[in-house]
C-alpha cells in the first residue's frame, strides 16, 4: 500500500525544520531594514532606543548636529540658579551602546524620491524608513528685530544651552528692584507651560536674592497652559497682580508685542504700549524645523501633517515624522508627547518590515511645572485615535486647593519623572 | 496506486507548510499590545518598568495587584496626586494586558 508513514512525516519535518530561519526560532522580531532617525532629542532618541529594544534585525542610524543633548525641560531650573547646566546635559554614548550608529552631523536635506538624507558634510544615508523629529524652528520677523535682539540682549533660552546660562546670568546681575520682562510666543509652540514655569524659577530666586524686583509677563495669548493652577501658585509663593512679583498682560489688554528695542531695552506693543525691562526674556514665534519646510513635508500652517495613527507623513510615503514638528491632534508640543509618538512610530515601522499587524495606537502625555523648587503643578492626559484624530479620553491639570503636601510631592515626582524619561531615552 | 501516493505526499507538505507557517506568525511578531501600553508608562515609572526615585516600580507587580490599583484609581478609593487622570483613560481589558506583560516579564 502506498502510504505515507510516521516515518516520511518526521522526516518531512525534520527537513523543514532545518531550513527554517534562526529568526523564527527565537522570540526577537523578523524585521529588517534600514532606518534612519533625524533629530537626537525626546522623540528621535526614543524612537531610536525602541527600533533596537523591540527590534533585532534593523540597521538604525541617528543623525543628531550636537554631540550631547541638553534637555529644555528643567532649564527653568538652572535659569533660577537652582541647577547646573551639566545636570541637564546627557551623553549619546547609550544609544552607541545599543548599537545605533550615531552621526554628529546636520541634516542638510531629505531626497524623498531617492530615499537618502543629505548630511552637510557631503555624505549620504539610505534609508528604508525615515523618522523626521527635527523640533521648531524661529518664525524671525513676527516681533521686529527679534534675531538680532535674542542673540545676546534679549535671550530667548528656547533651546537649551549657551541662551540658558546667558539668561540667568544676567539675571543674577540684575540689581535689587529690576524688572524682569518675559514675552511668551503665540500658540501653537514648544513647551506651553514653558514661559510660566519659567516666571515661577525666576520668581524664587528674585524673592530669595533681590525681594524688590518684578517679573512681567508680556503676553500676546489670551489663556496659557496651567492658568488657574499658576495664578494660585504666584499669588501663594510671590504675590501675583500688580501689587504682587508677578503680573501677566494677555493679548487684549497690550500683551502683543510687534517690535523690540535693544538700545533702549523696551518692548512695544501692537497698542503701542512700551514696557523697558532690565532683563528680557524673548521667545520667538515658532514653526515647524527649516528642514521639514524645505523638504516639502510642511503643511499651510507651517506643521506636518500625518497620519495620526502611525505618524507617517501626508506628503511623503515611509517618511514619519515625531515631536513638535508634526500635527498630533490634541497632544501637546511636549517632549513627553514626542516621546510617547515615538514609541508608537517604532511599533509601526518593526511591524510594517516584519509583514505584521502593528498594536493598536495608545498614547499619553505628563508634564510637571515647578512653581518652585519644592512646589509641583502637573497636567496629564490618555489619548485614543478616533475618527477626528489623537483624542484625550482623560486627564487634565493638577486641581487647584490642595494642601502643601501634594504640591511637595508632585515636585518630588517632576525630578522622578526626569530621570525616568532620560533613562528611557538614552540607555 | 501513484496518484494516491502523490495525493498523500501534497497533503504532507501541505499540512507541514501551514504549521510553518503558523510558526513564523507567532514567533515573527512585531510589538504586542501590552508591550506599546506599557511603553508609556515606563516614561515615568522608569526604564522597564523599574521606578525612577519616588515614581513605584511596575515590573515587580502581580497581575491582579496591577489592575486593581488601577481601578481603585479610577474611582479614587485609591488616594493619587496625578495617576486618577491616567487610570481612567484606559479599558479593563486595556489593563489587564498591560498587567500581564509585566508579569511575563519577571
Amino acid at each position: 500500500m502506498n502510504r505515507y508513514n510516521r516515518r516520511d512525516f518526521v522526516k518531512f519535518m525534520g527537513a523543514v525544520a532545518a531550513t527554517t530561519p534562526l529568526t523564527w526560532a527565537n522570540t526577537a522580531t523578523a524585521a529588517s531594514g534600514k532606518v534612519v532617525v533625524v533629530g537626537g532629542g525626546f522623540g528621535g532618541a526614543t524612537c531610536a532606543n525602541y527600533l533596537t529594544r523591540w527590534g533585532s534585525g534593523i540597521e538604525v542610524t541617528l543623525v543628531e548636529k550636537e554631540s550631547q543633548f541638553i534637555t529644555c525641560p528643567f532649564s527653568n531650573e538652572v535659569i533660577g540658579g537652582d541647577a547646573e547646566l551639566d545636570s541637564i546635559t546627557h551623553s549619546y554614548d547609550g544609544l552607541i551602546a545599543r548599537g545605533i550608529n550615531v552621526v554628529t552631523d546636520v541634516a542638510s536635506g531629505i531626497d524623498t524620491a531617492g530615499k537618502k538624507v543629505n548630511l552637510s558634510n557631503g555624505d549620504a544615508l539610505d534609508y528604508d524608513m525615515l523618522v523626521v523629529s527635527p523640533g521648531i524652528s524661529f518664525k524671525w520677523g513676527e516681533v521686529e528685530n527679534d534675531e538680532e535682539a535674542t542673540k545676546e540682549a534679549m535671550p530667548h533660552a528656547w533651546q537649551a544651552g549657551l541662551q540658558t546660562t546667558l539668561l540667568r546670568d544676567q539675571i543674577q546681575a540684575m540689581a535689587d528692584g529690576g524688572t524682569v520682562v518675559i514675552v511668551p510666543p503665540t500658540k501653537p509652540f514648544r513647551c506651553p507651560p514653558g514661559p510660566y514655569e519659567r516666571a515661577s524659577l525666576i520668581a524664587h530666586y528674585l524673592k530669595n536674592n533681590k525681594p524688590k524686583s518684578k517679573i512681567l509677563i508680556v503676553d500676546s495669548n489670551e489663556s496659557h497652559s496651567k492658568q488657574a493652577a499658576f495664578q494660585e501658585g504666584w499669588n501663594a509663593l510671590y504675590g501675583y497682580g500688580p501689587e504682587g512679583m508677578i503680573e501677566w498682560v494677555k493679548g487684549s489688554e497690550g500683551g502683543q508685542v510687534e517690535s523690540v528695542d535693544m538700545a533702549n531695552m523696551t518692548v512695544t506693543s501692537a497698542f503701542g504700549e512700551t514696557y523697558k525691562g532690565d532683563v528680557i526674556n524673548l521667545i520667538p514665534h515658532q514653526t515647524a524645523n527649516n528642514l521639514v519646510h524645505e523638504s516639502g513635508l510642511t503643511n499651510q500652517d507651517g506643521w506636518c501633517s500625518v497620519d495620526q495613527g502611525t505618524f507617517e507623513s501626508a506628503a511623503s510615503k515611509d517618511v514619519f515624522v515625531i515631536g513638535d514638528a508634526c500635527v498630533a491632534g490634541a497632544m501637546p508640543k511636549s517632549g513627553h508627547s514626542a516621546a510617547s509618538q515615538a514609541k508608537n512610530c517604532a511599533a509601526v515601522i518593526i511591524s510594517r518590515l516584519a509583514g505584521v499587524e502593528p498594536p493598536a495606537p495608545t498614547y499619553a502625555n505628563t508634564c510637571y511645572s515647578l512653581i518652585s523648587p519644592e512646589y509641583g503643578i502637573s497636567v496629564a492626559a490618555v489619548y485614543q485615535l478616533q475618527e477626528e484624530g489623537i483624542t484625550k479620553v482623560s486627564g487634565g491639570v493638577s486641581p487647584v486647593e490642595q494642601s502643601e503636601r501634594v504640591h511637595s510631592k508632585e515636585a518630588k515626582y517632576a525630578k522622578a519623572w526626569y530621570k525616568s524619561i532620560t533613562s528611557d531615552m538614552f540607555s | 496506486m501513484k496518484k494516491k501516493k502523490f495525493t498523500n505526499r501534497l497533503a504532507v507538505i501541505t499540512l507541514a507548510a501551514a504549521s510553518c507557517l503558523t510558526f513564523a506568525a507567532q514567533a515573527a511578531e512585531g510589538v504586542s499590545s501590552g508591550a506599546l501600553l506599557a511603553s508609556m508608562c515606563n516614561t515615568c515609572h522608569g526604564v522597564d518598568g523599574g521606578g525612577s526615585k519616588s515614581i513605584p516600580a511596575l515590573n515587580d507587580l502581580e497581575s491582579d495587584e496591577l489592575v486593581e490599583t488601577m481601578l481603585a484609581f479610577q474611582t479614587g478609593e485609591e488616594d493619587s496626586t496625578i495617576m486618577n487622570r491616567h487610570a481612567t483613560g484606559y479599558s479593563e481589558e486595556q489593563l489587564k494586558a498591560l498587567a500581564d506583560y509585566y508579569t511575563s516579564m519577571q
